[in-house]
């Protein structure tokens, strides 16, 4: 388990400035959920966690050091759902453990165990054009999280996915989330699909990004959550109005 | 389904044959013409000589084909890759490619004395662009985010190149190599026209026999090991590329 520390990161390209000066800190084994208008930034800052992008300033540590593909383990889950087309769904799971040169066997066992915890098994010979949204982001997460990564970061992985099938992945999502306890920051726009997932929720301004809230959900609103409760729609009511304000 | 299609392709070409039996029977085409059952009859008389000819033929264009596939793909892919490699290949393949391939045959033939060598040249030519352009095209195009998602799980640059850029080229590669075959086939009749024994020199010496029918039969030869050659190609399509979607309907 690791901590991601966030300091001061800030942005731009070109001349359009996109993160400015965006702190917190994602505690081991919690769930952030990263909320905030659609536009402002919110894939951006996803990148330069996951270190595909550079900050201009600011650090992102995990665990205090900078974040290095060859030393730390970033399981991403991209918005597209991209799976590599030539190569069935559990040679995408596995791919990550091929780069690292894993050994056949005890990759094979962990793709059986992961593939069964995503509820993939029954599809894992089938190509990624042959399965449904929902099965490519199950797919994406085994992969990310067949590296065993220090840090899972989401990117509104369901964003294009029906409302039934989106329920039942943040369910599991909730569920891997419990079993395999890694720091994970989901990003979305979706503001019931955060309060139900994360622990902790920040809040984003309009681009430029900073943070506009943050708001610990641990104590008031303990998990299992009900989408019916009044807590939970409390909550809701007033993330949907902070969001609102940036608008106006 | 694939039985009547095989059935559909040998009536085409029955009633195709028949036709042209016919029209020759009722004066339609003129006599100069050589008549499908003359040229059945060359074929027949010119069995034990077709096969020599052909493999001169065949030797020539896989000589030419493997250079022009050895060369033509590492340079594809690095210029298609690599921004620096693309600036320093570009400008030279630029100004070669509009040479037609047959403009290369006086070439070739004063370069090289040996007349195997010189068809194989003509050939490669043939081959080497379209195998070249596809191959860049397909590196050129992977999507960023296959190579995103490599390099998040920590993968080096080689290690993508060839596990994610070289699978993501692979349809285009295939497909510059089909189009590679049948321009490279093509200009081996072309280059042996002018000396090198195979089926084009053939073709030439039937011609100055005024032996219109053999002249026929040997263009029906060419033809069928050109089909033949693509054919092949196509099933390695087929296997190599068979996670794309919808591809074995377009066979």
């Amino acid at each position: 388990m690791a901590e991601l520390n966030i300091v001061g990161v800030s942005k731009s390209f070109n001349n359009l400035k996109v993160l400015n000066n965006i702190s917190f800190t994602a505690k081991p084994g919690k769930l952030i959920g990263v909320l905030g208008p659609s536009g402002c930034g919110k894939t951006t800052l996803l990148r330069v966690l996951s270190g595909i992008e550079k900050a201009d300033s600011g650090k992102v540590l995990i665990n205090n050091e900078a974040p290095d593909t060859c030393k730390h383990k970033i399981g991403y889950v991209p918005q597209s759902l991209t799976l590599y087309p030539w190569r069935t769904v559990e040679e995408n799971v596995l791919f990550g453990l091929e780069i690292r040169g894993t050994d056949k066997k005890s990759s094979s066992e962990l793709a059986y165990n992961l593939l069964k915890a995503v509820g993939l098994y029954e599809f894992k010979d089938y190509y990624p054009h042959e399965i449904s949204g929902g099965m490519k982001a199950r797919a994406c997460l085994a992969r990310a999280l067949a590296i065993d990564p220090d840090v899972l970061l989401m990117d509104e992985p369901f964003a294009n996915i029906d409302t039934q099938t989106r329920y039942y992945l943040q369910l599991e999502v909730l569920k891997i989330h419990q079993k395999y306890k890694k720091t994970t920051v989901f990003v979305s726009h979706n503001v019931e699909e955060i309060v139900f997932l994360a622990d902790t929720v920040i809040v984003l301004t309009r681009r430029p990004a900073t943070v506009k809230k943050e708001l610990d959900l641990s104590t008031i609103l303990p998990k299992p959550r009900s989408i019916f409760s009044e807590e939970f729609l409390n909550i809701r009511k007033n993330l949907i109005q902070l969001i609102q304000e940036e608008f106006t | 389904m694939k039985f009547r299609d095989g059935l559909t392709s040998l009536t085409s070409i029955t009633v195709f044959t028949l036709l042209w039996e016919l029209a020759s029977e009722i004066r339609i085409l003129p006599a100069t013409l050589p008549r499908p059952i003359d040229v059945a009859f060359s074929i027949y008389t010119l069995i034990d000589k077709i096969p020599v000819h052909a493999y001169h033929s065949i030797s020539h264009f896989m000589a030419g084909f493997a250079m022009a596939l050895v060369i033509a793909i590492p340079i594809g892919a690095l210029s298609g890759w690599y921004h620096l490699v693309r600036a320093f290949i570009k400008p030279i393949v630029e100004i070669i490619r509009p040479i037609p391939p047959i403009a290369w045959i006086p070439f070739a033939l004063i370069s090289f004395r040996n007349d195997f060598e010189a068809s194989s040249l003509i050939i490669f030519i043939g081959s080497f662009f379209p195998i070249f352009t596809n191959t860049f095209l397909g590196f050129s195009n992977v999507p960023l985010e296959y190579v995103e998602i490599a390099k998040t799980l920590g993968a080096s640059d080689l290690y993508i190149l060839v596990k994610v850029a070289l699978p993501s080229s692979l349809p285009s590669i295939l497909s510059g190599i089909r189009t590679g075959v049948g321009i490279g086939w093509m200009c081996v009749v072309a280059a042996e026209m002018f000396g090198p024994p195979g089926l084009g020199l053939q073709i030439m010496n039937m011609r100055y026999l005024h032996d219109i029918s053999a002249v026929a039969a040997y263009m029906l030869i060419i033809g069928v090991i050109g089909f033949i050659l693509e054919r092949i190609v196509r099933i390695v399509e087929i296997k190599t590329l068979k996670w794309q979607k919808g591809f074995i309907r377009q066979f």
